[in-house]
């Protein structure tokens, strides 16, 4: 269990955490705010890059800094910008971190084997990865955070960069790897997290908002959503959240507290939620 | 720091083209700079001359060296400079004073105080020394007569000074490259946040120092391989450095090569060598201690190169101003132990107050620069990584 308990993160003035309180058991947890919300600041201060101003992070009841090595060896990271040696191939790059997670050289290399199956790029495991496209760079990632089958994985905005075909692969992939451990997906894209986490944790003003499912999440904004024509005049009582196809017109999504007239009353997911309550957020 | 994590961080220097290009360039440097001092001059001939007759008749001048060399053929090109070069000469450490070096020192610079207190004291020592080294007549040792302080110049003024600046160099480069390469290539958040951790570091300095070491190795044997093919001084090597033909100048003057040992020319140059590997391994601790301040490699090398910068100024300036309590505290600086590197184990002249003065100012500041690097990793341990 990892418990993060008044977790504060202050850089002289400004204040990028605010006395944040989680609790992380197995299972996929969404790490869900626009960009700069502070989620990297959290992420990095559970992988003891950055050290909290006040508070403390908990593993098994064990301050996770006093922990060192042996906490670092249970973490799996993929970071937001995954950085790599461009005259490495993967498998070198796998060897080398697996070196860095004091892997015994035979289990390291039956381990890297497996895992570039598990990441198709067997085929490709002795190119340099200079030659390699954004989505099989992220896949070395997943693979070095996987390497020394970590009980804590944290993904940091692991699709970016990926095209729709790859966000699949990859969803598919993390819901097959959150089995008996616990996962933290970072992301402000909300598809990819939406139909995998069991939890989201939503941060806004650089505090803890909510920490729930995706349906009590969806439940809040109950009765609030409604779809209109997109040539629909709103009155300052409707947010408008989004637009869509639907057939041959356009159709905008709105919330409001008020019965909206002509308007259709939709379920809300968890894209509405999102927009809904960083709507004041600027740009 | 696990023997492992040493070698993958060594492969990851080695790997990258500025150490073997590094290399090639200035062990070409020092080959031009080598055979570019024998343009237009004899005396890589007359060295070899003189190596050949010191294989004949010993290398010792004295009355048995003269008749030697009269029997030697009278078509040998060199003979009649090297009889006149070597005609009538006898000990000049025997009955020297050493002590009148001291006051020559402290009459020319107007050292007063302490500072001169400790002069005298220093030269007082050395006098002992120059007994020893008149009782092995060391200054009759005929080296390479003429041409000894050509030799000596091109050996230990151009060319260790040339190999122990380049390694000084290189080693700063690859320490501020190793300490921050990994946020160059943006590796660092997976690094630090492995098993290994920040004490990465720790193996990744080791690495570089072995890859300094290594590369000082090669480009002094290289360097000194082509001295000896160009110079070929085959037995000069073993002519005692405190020669008469071998001198210091100061004032105007050509003051004895006074060491505080007995030290043949192939002694001094392994004796240069080894304090200059010590000296290259200073720079580099002390690289990667500003690397890991700085959390860059440009602010690394800044932070290096203006305390180096000020070090200096300051020296020259106290030097200038007659400061010389101060000119002699500056010795015990890595910049000061560098500058000086032509003098080592001699007296060091008037900013020297001990015997083996390098040798103390090297172990000094290792230990320094061993705490400084040790102060910077522990702070480094404790550093955001962002």
């Amino acid at each position: 269990m990892l418990s993060v308990e008044h977790v504060t993160k202050k850089y002289g003035n400004f204040t990028a955490l605010e006395d944040i309180n989680l609790v992380f058991e197995s299972g996929v947890y969404g790490l869900l705010a626009p960009n700069g919300a502070g989620k990297t600041t959290l992420i990095k201060m559970l992988t003891t890059l950055l050290f909290p101003t006040r508070g403390r992070i908990l593993w098994d009841g064990q301050n996770i800094l006093s922990m060192g090595s042996e906490y670092r060896g249970l973490v799996g990271y993929l970071p937001q910008e995954f950085g790599y040696y461009k005259n490495y191939s993967p498998r070198q790059f796998l060897r080398y971190m697996a070196a860095l997670q004091c892997m015994e050289p035979k289990a390291a290399k039956k381990r890297i084997d497996s895992l570039l199956e598990l990441v198709a790029l067997s085929d490709v495991k002795d190119k340099k990865m200079k030659q390699f496209s954004g989505g099989m760079i992220q896949r070395v990632g997943i693979a070095q955070a996987m390497l020394n089958d970590p009980k804590l994985l944290i993904l940091d905005e692991p699709t970016a960069g990926l095209d729709p075909k790859e966000r699949v692969r990859f969803r598919n992939l993390i819901h097959s790897l959150a089995k008996q451990r616990i996962v933290i997906l970072s992301t402000h894209i909300v598809s990819d997290i939406e139909t995998i986490a069991g939890k989201i944790i939503m941060l806004r003003d650089h505090a803890l908002y909510c920490c729930e499912s995706p349906a009590a999440i969806c439940e809040n904004l109950e009765g609030k959503l409604y779809e209109v024509p997109s040539d629909t005049a709103l009155t300052g009582q409707e947010l408008l959240l989004s637009e869509r196809q639907a057939g041959d017109r356009t159709v905008l999504r709105i919330a409001s507290d008020f019965p909206v007239k002509g308007a259709v009353p939709v379920s809300p997911d968890l894209e509405d939620a999102f927009l809904y309550i960083y709507r004041e957020d600027t740009l | 720091m696990k023997k492992t994590w040493i070698c993958w961080e060594a492969r990851k220097l080695w790997e990258m083209p500025m150490i073997p290009i590094f290399l090639i360039l200035c062990l070409g440097f020092n080959v031009l700079m080598i055979v570019g001092n024998r343009i237009g001059s004899d005396a890589d001939s007359y060295v070899s001359y003189v190596a050949g007759v010191t294989q004949e008749t010993g290398g010792q001048m004295g009355e048995a060296f003269d008749r030697a060399l009269a029997r030697l053929p009278d078509e040998d090109a060199f003979k009649e400079q090297l009889i006149q070069e070597t005609r009538g000469r006898e000990d000049t450490l025997d009955q020297f004073d050493a002590g009148r070096l001291g006051d020559l020192y402290i009459g020319k610079f107007r050292i007063q105080g302490i500072a001169a207190g400790f002069l005298e004291q220093k030269y007082r020592m050395l006098d002992g020394k120059v007994k020893k080294l008149a009782e092995e007549d060391a200054s009759m040792s005929l080296a390479a007569a003429g041409k000894t302080k050509t030799l000596t110049e091109a050996l230990f003024q151009k060319m260790c000074r040339a190999v122990i600046t380049e390694g000084i160099l290189l080693a700063v480069l690859m320490a501020l490259y190793s300490s921050g390469c990994d946020k160059l290539s943006r590796t660092a958040p997976v690094l630090y946040s492995s098993r290994a951790g920040r004490r990465i570091q720790l193996s990744k300095a080791a690495a570089g120092g072995l890859s300094a070491a290594a590369v000082y190795t090669l480009l002094s044997a290289g360097s000194v391989l082509v001295f000896a093919c160009a110079w070929k001084p085959g037995p000069i090597w073993e002519a005692n450095m405190a020669s008469q033909f071998n001198y210091v100048t100061a004032f105007g003057m050509k003051l004895p090569f006074l060491t505080w040992t007995s030290f043949s020319i192939a002694g001094y140059l392994a004796a240069t060598l080894a304090l200059g590997l010590a000296v290259v391994l200073l720079f580099h601790g002390l690289g990667f201690a500003a690397g890991l301040i700085a959390n860059s490699a440009y602010r690394g090398f800044l932070l290096l190169l203006i305390p180096a910068a000020l070090n200096f100024e300051v020296m020259m300036l106290a030097g200038d101003s007659s400061l010389w309590l101060l000119y002699q505290l500056i010795q015990w600086s890595p910049v000061a132990l560098w500058w000086f590197q032509p003098l080592w184990f001699t007296d060091l002249g008037a900013g020297a107050v001990l015997p083996w003065q390098e040798c103390a100012e090297a172990v000094f500041c290792l230990a320094a620069g061993a705490g400084l690097f040790w102060a910077s990793y522990r702070h480094y341990l404790k550093k955001d990584v962002n």
